[in-house]
């Protein structure tokens, strides 16, 4: 059973898109393409198969399922007259002689499981989608409605739904009653080979109406090399065209010009406000946790808002309702446990914990500040599934992280994140669904001074509760109409500093907290002119309000806000409106496809952001400050125009894309020189508004299968900004300046080469041009004291930034009924041992005199890691 | 083998957060003009330098500076009245007024310059603060681990250390900023050949506080702000002697050494703002948009000395663990083991 769930998993993969080598799958597409002409019947092949058939025989056209599977050990059955499902005789012989049991057959009792199958993007049912159970040689085809049934005798199978440009979902099937299913297909977009059933070459890359949209399933982020062991889901999105980081130590990431803070990261609908542990080396997704990323950074459907850049949607994965599994790895530097299984026919559990120890290690090291310094990090998942009735079920969703840093003996960095939903799915009528999540998100951080007696915490927090309804409709009329609401509250502790002994003569200081309430209405629409022209229509209206209560500061007119042109100060109570925003923000996107493989994309959207997150540095840390909108700091605004051509190559084997995109900031807050942002009690005089604008070229070509598969993406893109306050100084001279993220050139090179089933060796490279810095142009002394005279704001660049990864994965032997599964995988980060500048930087040496010119680099050299991942059931 | 594959990463590890020195190649730019004026309550404290930068080169001692010709420069008071400056002799960048002359407390005064290529470049209005009280200076010991030395080889032990902090207070009650610099004179007991031991030597401990130490009198509690000054090691029992100069700045010449110092203390962390230019308040008059460096700094000057008796925090604190560092055999003179010893008894230790 084990080892037919294993081959299961892997089954039923269109021939075309999966021949053994270039000219065998030429040879083998052009025959089946010609049978598809001649009879009307597909021919359905697991990749892995094709090898053991005689793919070279059957000039006899008209018997080319009997000439492929004639001498091996493979069988076919036919479906309705339309496919033809070529699989292992030994799964066909069993099923023969179970069908053959008299027994077992009077025992078992036939059951109806029915359904609908539908269309995640568009909301609308799937005419003409499969479902199908391999393993009983069973398949149904939906109806003009999208919907199923079939008669299945009682037991547990694994039931496929496909349709075509569709990720096929498998679902575990306990018959033991009539059953009714409903499946929702996500896009094809980039999901492994091995769960891939298109049965026509017709490409989600081509036909999907969503520019810049990328669904990565876990199993594909995989197979990329893991850094520390550990596979990553942040670190996977970097891979991709459009999305950046300024270096190895940072925290979160980068798209299409944008800040950091201008990406929504969700996990399971809960946004989370740090995603990184460790300063950006481990994300806070684990592995054993995530069912699928969907990343958004073109067109960002409407549901979606708060922030002008991307949305990385991450769902956590529910737990199986077949059987128990035990999950988990262990490395050098951290480790992982997993749990997941039923509880009872409803309830599905999923637990995961990790944490990292690298502290160990650091204590080893022969130097003083680095083995006093520790650090450390540990998380968990938690997830229930609960079907209530028929039509009603229950999500409950959390995760709980803390992290420790210390660098030194001195002083300490922790940072906890606390994350909660309960989502509640319910179809309210025949083509009437709605789904209402509340959410919890927590962030806290402290830096903690232990040298006595200046030994102090600084601390500072976010409590964001939201809430969100959404409504899909699927009638006739207006089929895929998806609206709802959306409320978030905000409660940002904005820092306070305190002794921690008695005898600290650390000043206490604490900054008012900030207050703020943000709403949404929203609604999306498929638009479907024809085949070849569709898209959708999004709009979203958001408004929030800056609440008290707070004291704000009222500046002097006509000069530079200063703490000293403070004039008076105007107190708001509690709940009182200090100040709101509002705007409407249009999504709207196109798609005309000139042939089955070649389409051309547009979109126009626009957002507003109404949280900030403050830093003054050129990489974003976990300790820096999230910031609401208020009297002084106005939203953040952009919009963005893409435009897209999608072409597949070689029978969707081959994918190519090629994005120009042009992002318009009207309004970014930057910050002003020297700017002191931590336990500053007048924010606003250190901060200042801008403009800015962005555009690049994204091009991408994609090997999706075969034994060697992988991606090249390049990313030509500029992001630049301007400031000109009212009053005060500009920045560079009031000219366009880069930001601190601007890397013109990106190149990634992404390949996975799996010679036998059981080894696969992975690699990935990137090159991109160093980050903006600001370097010194001259030296001067005031009094003795030395000054670097520096640029004006990032004119110039630190070097280039290139890194090779190398990783491979060992599958050990499985017996056929073996309960555990295990594999090894070793990775090699940064190969060549690249010394990568994070920053230069510029220090007094020991003889005073002109400063030293130093080059951080986080990670210089190769870092290998060796992981042990297991399964067990 | 496993033993090997353990240390493999070790190793690896020690490598992977890794700082080093670079030579950087700063694209050539043209010099800055740099004015570092200081104006002082007389004109003997007070001074004006005028020079181009030097290029960026890392871990250069003596910058060298190019010197700008002046044609005119003079301090200038509201009403009008002005004090030249000139510069005697003409091989330095300094330029000091010929005359003694005092400048008077909550008087506004500016910088004017012209150089001999005809450009003009004026500084803002900047008042003369009064000058600041200092009152006392408190000692505060406490115990923490310091390094002293045994035959030569550094160990680190649990010691005291005392805080000196400086109480001062600006009648003003304006906010006004105070940059103070602490130096010290530190009495070691050692033994020696010479026929009239020389048992005491004398070493200045210069810049006690690491880096520009800078307060703002906003700070202050009861009218009074307490600024640390520096750290004394209590590892002998010798005497020590402190001396600040306090000097009394505005509250913007004070943003402006702010600046200076947080771009001193920077270590390139993530933690730390981006570098920025740093603009001071002169400004030329010839091209508006033109950079010029430096800054025009009006101050008062107090000074606060007093000796500090370690003996006298060793009895008044029984209760702490003191380590100190064993007596050291000098020859015939100091010099011969302590080479920054000084050559003769410093006047506040004289008997």
């Amino acid at each position: 059973m084990k080892a037919f769930f294993a081959l299961i998993g892997c089954f039923l993969l269109y021939a075309t898109a999966s021949a053994q080598t270039d000219a065998d799958a030429n040879i083998l597409a052009q025959k089946l393409e010609r049978y598809f002409q001649m009879t009307g019947q597909r021919i359905l092949i697991l990749d892995s198969d094709i090898a053991e058939l005689n793919t070279l025989s059957g000039d006899d056209l008209q018997n080319l399922p009997a000439a492929l599977t004639e001498g091996s050990s493979y069988a076919f059955y036919t479906f309705q007259g339309k496919y033809v499902v070529i699989y292992p005789a030994y799964l066909r012989d069993r099923y023969r002689s179970t069908a053959n049991s008299s027994t077992q057959s009077a025992q078992k009792g036939m059951f109806s499981v029915a359904g609908k199958i539908k269309d995640n993007e568009m909301k609308t049912f799937l005419p003409g989608a499969l479902f199908s159970i391999p393993q009983l040689e069973l398949s149904a085809q939906a109806n003009n409605k999208g919907e199923f049934s079939l008669q299945v005798p009682e037991g547990t199978y694994i039931g496929y739904f496909s349709s075509m440009g569709k990720q096929t979902e498998q679902k575990i099937l306990k018959i033991y009653r009539d059953q009714e299913l409903d499946v929702t297909l996500y896009e094809s977009i980039s999901e492994l080979d091995l769960v891939t059933v298109t049965d026509r070459a017709i490409d989600a890359n081509v036909m999907s109406t969503l520019p810049g949209a990328t669904r990565m399933p876990m199993e594909e982020l995989k197979l990329l090399p893991p850094l520390l062991g550990e596979v990553d889901v942040v670190k996977s999105m970097l891979l991709l065209p459009g999305v950046s980081t300024v270096g190895e130590g940072a925290s979160g990431f980068n798209v299409r010009g944008g800040g950091v803070d201008q990406n929504l990261i969700l996990m399971d609908g809960t946004p989370v406000f740090n995603p990184s542990h460790m300063f950006g080396f481990f994300s806070i997704f684990n592995q054993d946790a995530v069912s699928d990323a969907t990343f958004y950074k073109g067109d960002i459907p409407a549901q979606y808002g708060g922030r002008l850049s991307s949305v990385l949607d991450i769902k956590t994965q529910a737990g199986s309702a077949e059987q128990w599994s035990l999950n988990g790895g262990v490395g050098f530097l951290s480790s992982r446990l997993g749990v997941n299984g039923p509880m009872g026919d409803k309830t599905q559990v999923m637990a995961t914990v990790r944490t990292a120890y690298p502290t160990w290690v650091l204590k080893k090291i022969p130097n003083s500040s680095v083995n006093a310094s520790s650090t450390n990090f540990i998380d968990g998942n938690l997830r229930i599934d609960h079907q209530l009735n028929a039509r009603n079920s229950l999500v409950a969703s959390g995760y709980t992280s803390s992290d420790y840093f210390r660098f030194g003996a001195d002083t300490a960095y922790t940072w906890q994140t606390n994350l909660a939903s309960l989502k509640w799915k319910a179809y309210l009528g025949e083509s009437f669904g709605t789904e209402v999540n509340l959410t919890y998100s927590g962030y806290r951080y402290s830096v903690v001074g232990e040298g006595r007696p200046l030994d102090f915490e600084l601390r500072s927090t976010i409590d964001n509760i939201g809430l969100q309804q959404q409504f899909e409709w699927s009638g006739e009329k207006f089929e895929g109409l998806q609206f709802g609401y959306q409320l978030n509250s905000y409660q940002m502790g904005m820092g306070d500093l305190k002794g921690t002994s008695e005898e600290s003569v650390i000043d206490p200081k604490q900054v008012q907290d900030e207050q703020g309430v943000e709403g949404a209405l929203f609604m999306q629409l498929p638009w479907k002119i024809s085949d070849r022209l569709q898209g959708q229509l999004g709009l979203r209206y958001s408004h929030f309000a800056a609440l008290g209560p707070k004291d704000v500061y009222i500046y002097e007119p006509d000069v530079q806000m200063e703490p000293e042109t403070i004039i008076d100060t105007v107190r708001y109570g509690s709940g009182d409106v200090i100040q709101s925003y509002g705007g409407i923000e249009p999504r709207f996107t196109l798609r005309y496809a000139f042939t089955e493989d070649f389409s051309i994309k547009a979109s126009v959207n626009r957002s507003i952001q109404y949280l900030h997150l403050l830093t003054n540095n050129f990489a974003a840390a976990p300790v820096d400050l999230w910031k609401l909108s208020d009297s002084y700091i106005q939203p953040q605004k952009a919009w963005q125009y893409a435009v897209g051509l999608y072409r597949n190559l070689n029978q969707n084997k081959i994918e190519t894309s090629l994005e120009v995109y042009y992002k318009d900031m009207p309004s970014i807050v930057e910050y002003r020189d020297g700017a002191q942002l931590f336990l500053n009690p007048t924010l606003e005089t250190d901060l200042v508004m801008g403009t800015g604008y962005a555009y690049g070229t994204e091009f991408l070509i994609r090997k999706n299968s075969g034994k060697l598969n992988g991606w090249v993406s390049y990313t030509f893109s500029r992001t630049l900004r301007q400031v000109v306050p009212e009053y005060g100084d500009p920045i560079n001279k009031g000219e366009y300046f880069p930001a601190n993220w601007d890397q013109p050139h990106d190149l990634t090179l992404v390949a996975t080469w799996q010679p036998v089933k059981r080894m696969s060796f992975n690699a990935t490279f990137n090159y991109r041009t160093g980050r903006p810095i600001t370097l010194p142009s001259g030296i001067y002394d005031i009094d003795g004291e030395i000054v670097i005279d520096y640029q004006e704001r990032n004119q110039a660049r630190i070097p280039d930034y290139h890194r090779l990864d190398l990783g491979a994965t060992y599958y050990f032997y499985q017996k056929k009924n073996s309960n555990y599964k295990s594999y090894l995988t070793f990775s090699f980060y940064n190969v060549y041992s690249r010394k990568n500048a994070f920053s230069w930087f510029f220090q007094p040496g020991q003889m005073s005199g002109v400063p030293k010119s130093y080059r951080l680099a986080v990670i210089g050299t190769v870092i290998p890691s060796v992981t042990y991942n297991f399964t067990f059931k | 083998m496993k033993k090997a594959g353990i240390w493999l990463v070790f190793f690896s590890l020690t490598l992977i957060a890794c700082v080093d020195e670079i030579y950087l190649e700063v694209p050539a730019a043209e010099s800055n003009l740099v004015i570092d004026a200081w104006l002082g309550p007389s004109t003997d404290q007070s001074y004006v330098r005028v020079y181009r930068s030097a290029p960026f080169l890392s871990g250069t001692i003596n910058p060298s500076y190019t010197k700008v010709p002046v044609a005119r420069m003079y301090f200038e008071d509201e009403s009008g009245q002005k004090t030249y400056l000139f510069n005697i002799p003409d091989t330095t960048l300094f330029y000091r007024t010929q005359h003694f002359k005092e400048f008077e407390t909550g008087k506004k005064y500016r910088l004017n310059v012209l150089t001999r290529t005809e450009e003009e470049y004026q500084s803002d209005w900047v008042v003369m603060p009064e000058p600041s009280v200092v009152e006392k200076m408190d000692v505060i010991p406490r115990e923490k681990p310091v390094i002293v030395y045994s035959s030569g080889v550094p160990l680190t032990v649990n010691a005291v250390v005392a805080d000196l902090n400086l109480s001062i207070s600006n009648p003003s009650g304006e906010e006004v900023g105070f940059f103070i610099e602490t130096d010290g004179i530190s009495e070691v007991f050692t033994t020696g050949d010479s026929e009239n031991c020389i048992c005491n030597c004398y070493r200045p401990v210069p810049a006690m506080y690491g880096g520009m130490n800078l307060e703002s009198s906003k700070y202050e509690q009861g009218n009074r702000s307490s600024v640390k000054v520096g750290e004394l090691s209590v590892t002998s029992l010798g005497r020590f002697y402190t001396e600040s100069i306090v000097k009394t700045v505005s509250r913007d010449n004070l943003g402006y050494l702010e600046q200076i110092n947080k771009q001193q203390r920077s270590t390139g962390s993530i933690f730390d703002p981006a570098p920025f230019k740093i603009k001071g308040n002169i400004k030329s008059l010839t091209e508006p948009d033109k950079e010029v460096m430096g800054n025009f700094m009006v101050f008062q000057e107090t000074t606060f000395s007093q000796m500090l008796y370690r003996a006298e925090i060793f009895r008044q604190n029984p209760q702490m663990n003191f380590a100190f560092e064993p007596t050291q055999h000098v020859g015939f003179y100091c010099g011969t083991y302590y080479t920054d010893a000084l050559p003769y008894t410093p006047e506040p230790f004289q008997p």
